[in-house]
């Protein structure tokens, strides 16, 4: 059953796909600036600039014949070359993904530990103190800036205390994938403490929370097996969303961190106009939204058996 | 209940703190045979055939040689060529080459390969945006549009000499050879590599795109040796990250962000290593000389005596330019050429003239820009204040780059802040594209200015050999421009670095094309 729920929905995801791409494809070519202004350079005269617009073909009035070019193609497995460095848009976003996927997965692992672990405390610890820190804390995680938060830990952690590198990924240690992680994760986690924090407060006066503990259950095995688990629906959509988002790559953390991820490669295509490219990152978060969804679903059915994938 | 969550917490917080501390540990030290740089972006290509930034031009430079290059005077000196003949007629040049030159690769370099090199500029099937820089060889126009394979004026006498000739004299050409797109590379057989085989004195060893480059010391180079075992190039977009990465010894050279001039030279304990270099370069307010009102040379005229540039340069941009007596930088102009009028600062005069002026155009007039770049918005708004003072009445408007470029390639915009760095240090290269009739547009002529008689004496002075008679048509051209000021000329941007205590025979280059090899720097740091 579930593998033609997955099926179905790869099926329904392919009109998604298409109908992405052609908006896109639409609005590049209506949008002001034109690609070639980042490929030639100076000195270049009208008509060497017409010839090379012919060789590359980046003619804006032929949009529908590029386009039904480009589906085609990419049927084939080619998804173009970058107008600016040349380099085949696969191979662009291939070197690229994994290490976007790296900070992503930390980071949501981080925020999931950090933002349920004191959604969780939040609940249950019945002191003002606390109460008034988590508040503090998750507060602060919302409302502040990423670049900022990330600036200022590179200025305790590299500047001041100098045990972090400020920048770069090295050759794979993981002392430089934290301080972007915990940036990338600050928000999150803020989110998920207190949306954790409010579910575990419905739940926790349930009355299934009640039969398990009058039927003498641990209190430990109360919280993490009974409430937890009902407590998880509207935790895991968010987990969804963000995740999601990491995966199309977060602009800012890598940019202050100098983390080559898809979201800084993205956001140079675009002051490029580097159509190919922009279209690869288009097709890329499609797809990893569509993923992540189908995911999330199956994520629901083991939180809540109630539910089931139709 | 509670007493249970106070262990999990205290658990937590001991894992998390553990982990913490484990994963600081994998934090390792550098090494001082590499040279540390930063890229505040990665660079788009290292084919010589495409490079057009100038981070790409730099790092070319240790990768490739070309037949002749710059030094650190600007004077053309022996790279691959040893010596060099040029017929009486200037449009022969003969080219003796080293033998003992190879590429990284093994292969022994010789007139072949140089062919084979410029000749791949000119190749219509690689559309190289550079192709223009051999225009003045006989046969590339040909050559380009697909008509032939070859180039006639590449002509390889034997192995080891090597002729160009042109199709009318250019005295610049030397100069030319010394751009980055006439460095000497072999492409590789695969279909994309963004790199080529060099013969310089070092060699790619790895390009993660958007991270870090690796060069290493090409050991069969055929000049004096760097010093340097390797040159390792981070991306690093952030600038205070990567003042942090500089202060804590991860960068040896770093170009010194505008926000954190004043805390360099002033304030940190690295004034002592503070460089500077006057670049080649111009900054500009350009006027669409075919578009009303700015085709009047009295509005342009009011606008050149209303903006305090040297309240701009002293106050706003901390002295980090020299004022512009034209659009040709003084290193290349020397003490021969004179240029006058001089351009000045006088608020009365401009009210003259300005209510000498119709005024029946469209109001607001408007100022564009590149949108993004801080100092240029500041640099405007000051502009824009001077003119106010005077009852001009103008709007900035601040333009995506490339949408920026099309505006003013096409015509479209009336009044705009742009700059222009050299391509080889020659007054032609600041006089014939940016003025010149036929270079309307993208070509260099932006501010579209159609002057005969300028054009006569431009083209006059680039095929003269003559040095007094080639400085005497290149002042009378001057002094066209300065009478008619298509340009409002603003400054000439300095490049200030810093350097580690530890970095030695640092020099900093006034273009950067190919000069700086990696040579002599090296890296002498105590235990």
């Amino acid at each position: 059953m579930p593998f033609v729920y997955f099926l179905r929905k790869i099926m329904e995801s392919v009109p998604t796909l298409i109908g992405v791409t052609l908006i896109t494809f639409v609005l590049l070519k209506l949008a002001p600036g034109d690609p070639i202004y980042s490929i030639i350079g100076e000195r270049v005269t009208q008509d060497r600039e017409t010839m090379i617009r012919e060789q590359i073909d980046i003619s804006k009035s032929a949009w529908p014949k590029q386009y039904v070019r480009y589906i085609s193609n990419i049927f084939k497995g080619d998804f173009g070359s970058s107008y600016v460095t040349k380099q085949p848009v696969i191979e662009g976003f291939s070197s690229r993904f994994p290490n976007t996927l790296r900070l992503a997965g930390i980071s949501i692992l981080l925020a999931v530990f950090s933002g349920i672990g004191l959604g969780i405390a939040g609940a249950y610890v019945k002191s003002p103190f606390f109460e008034k820190l988590l508040m503090i804390l998750t507060t602060f995680g919302i409302s502040t800036p990423v670049f900022w938060f990330g600036l200022l830990l590179i200025y305790i952690f590299a500047r001041v205390l100098g045990v972090l590198p400020a920048s770069g990924m090295g050759d794979g240690e993981v002392a430089y994938i934290i301080l972007p992680a915990v940036t990338l994760a600050s928000r999150s986690a803020a989110y998920l403490a207190r949306m954790t924090r409010t579910s575990f407060d419905q739940v926790k006066h349930a009355r299934f929370v009640l039969a398990a503990r009058a039927r003498g259950i641990s209190s430990q095995s109360v919280v993490l097996r009974h409430t937890l688990k009902n407590a998880l629906i509207p935790v895991i959509t968010l987990i969804g969303l963000d995740f999601g988002s990491y995966l199309n790559g977060s602009v800012l953390t890598e940019t202050i961190f100098g983390w080559n991820g898809v979201g800084s490669y993205l956001v140079t295509a675009i002051s490029q106009r580097d159509y190919p490219v922009i279209m690869g990152g288009v097709l890329l978060g499609t797809v990893i939204f569509i993923v992540v969804n189908i995911v999330m679903d199956f994520l629901y059915t083991l939180a809540d058996p109630r539910i089931e994938l139709k | 209940m509670n007493c249970c969550m106070q262990n999990y917490i205290k658990i937590y917080v001991t894992g998390m703190i553990f982990c913490f501390l484990l994963s600081a540990c994998g934090f390792r030290e550098r090494s001082f045979d590499t040279l540390h740089l930063r890229l505040n972006k990665d660079v788009t290509t290292l084919d010589p055939a495409y490079i057009v930034d100038v981070d790409g031009g730099r790092l070319a430079a240790y990768l490739y040689n070309g037949l002749v290059r710059l030094d650190y005077d600007l004077n053309i000196i022996p790279d691959i060529a040893m010596r060099w003949d040029i017929s009486d007629d200037a449009t022969r040049y003969r080219f003796y080459l080293r033998d003992d030159v190879s590429f990284t690769d093994g292969q022994k370099l010789t007139a072949h390969h140089v062919k084979t090199a410029f000749e791949r500029l000119l190749d219509p099937k690689l559309a190289s945006p550079r192709s223009w820089i051999f225009e003045k060889v006989r046969g590339a126009e040909e050559m380009i549009q697909g008509k032939s394979d070859s180039a006639t004026g590449f002509v390889v006498v034997d192995d080891h000499t090597f002729d160009i000739i042109l199709s009318e004299p250019f005295s610049p050409f030397l100069s030319v050879l010394t751009t980055t797109n006439a460095l000497i590379a072999l492409p590789y057989n695969d279909e994309y590599v963004a790199y080529c085989i060099g013969t310089g004195p070092f060699e790619i060893k790895l390009w993660e795109r958007g991270n870090k480059m690796r060069f290493e010391r090409n050991e069969s180079y055929f000049d004096i040796k760097p010093k340097l075992s390797a040159i390792l190039i981070r991306v690093i977009p952030e600038d205070f990250t990567a003042i942090t990465e500089f202060e804590n010894g991860k960068i040896d050279i770093l170009e010194i962000p505008r926000a954190e001039f004043e805390y360099f030279t002033e304030k940190s304990g690295f004034k002592q290593y503070v460089h500077s270099a006057a670049i080649l370069n111009t900054y500009y307010i350009g006027f669409n000389c075919q578009q009303y009102p700015y085709s009047l040379a009295q509005f342009r005229r009011t606008i050149s005596y209303a903006v305090n540039r040297q309240l701009i340069a002293d106050k706003f941009l901390d002295s980090r330019v020299q004022l512009a007596d034209s659009p040709v930088p003084p290193a290349l102009l020397g003490t021969e050429i004179k240029v006058y009028p001089k351009q000045e600062y006088d608020t009365e005069k401009a009210k003259v003239l300005f209510s000498q002026l119709q005024r029946d155009w469209d109001t607001p007039l408007k100022l564009y820009i590149r949108s993004g770049d801080r100092e240029t918005e500041g640099v405007a708004e000051l502009i824009q204040h001077d003119l106010a003072k005077i009852g001009m009445d103008i709007q900035i408007e601040g333009l995506e780059w490339t949408t920026f470029k099309e505006k003013t390639d096409v015509g479209e915009v009336g009044m705009f802040i742009l700059s222009w760095w050299a391509d080889y240090p020659d007054i032609e290269n600041f006089l014939f594209p940016l003025f010149h009739s036929s270079n309307l547009g993208g070509a260099g002529n932006r501010v579209r200015y159609v002057n005969d008689r300028f054009d006569r004496l431009i083209e006059q002075a680039k095929s003269t050999i003559d040095k007094d008679n080639q400085n005497k048509l290149y002042e009378q051209a001057l002094h066209i421009i300065m009478t008619d000021q298509p340009w409002v000329c603003l400054w000439h941007k300095k490049h200030f670095t810093v350097t580690q205590p530890w970095v030695r025979n640092y020099r900093q280059p006034s273009v950067h094309t190919t000069v700086e090899k990696g040579i002599d720097i090296f890296i002498e740091k105590g235990e």
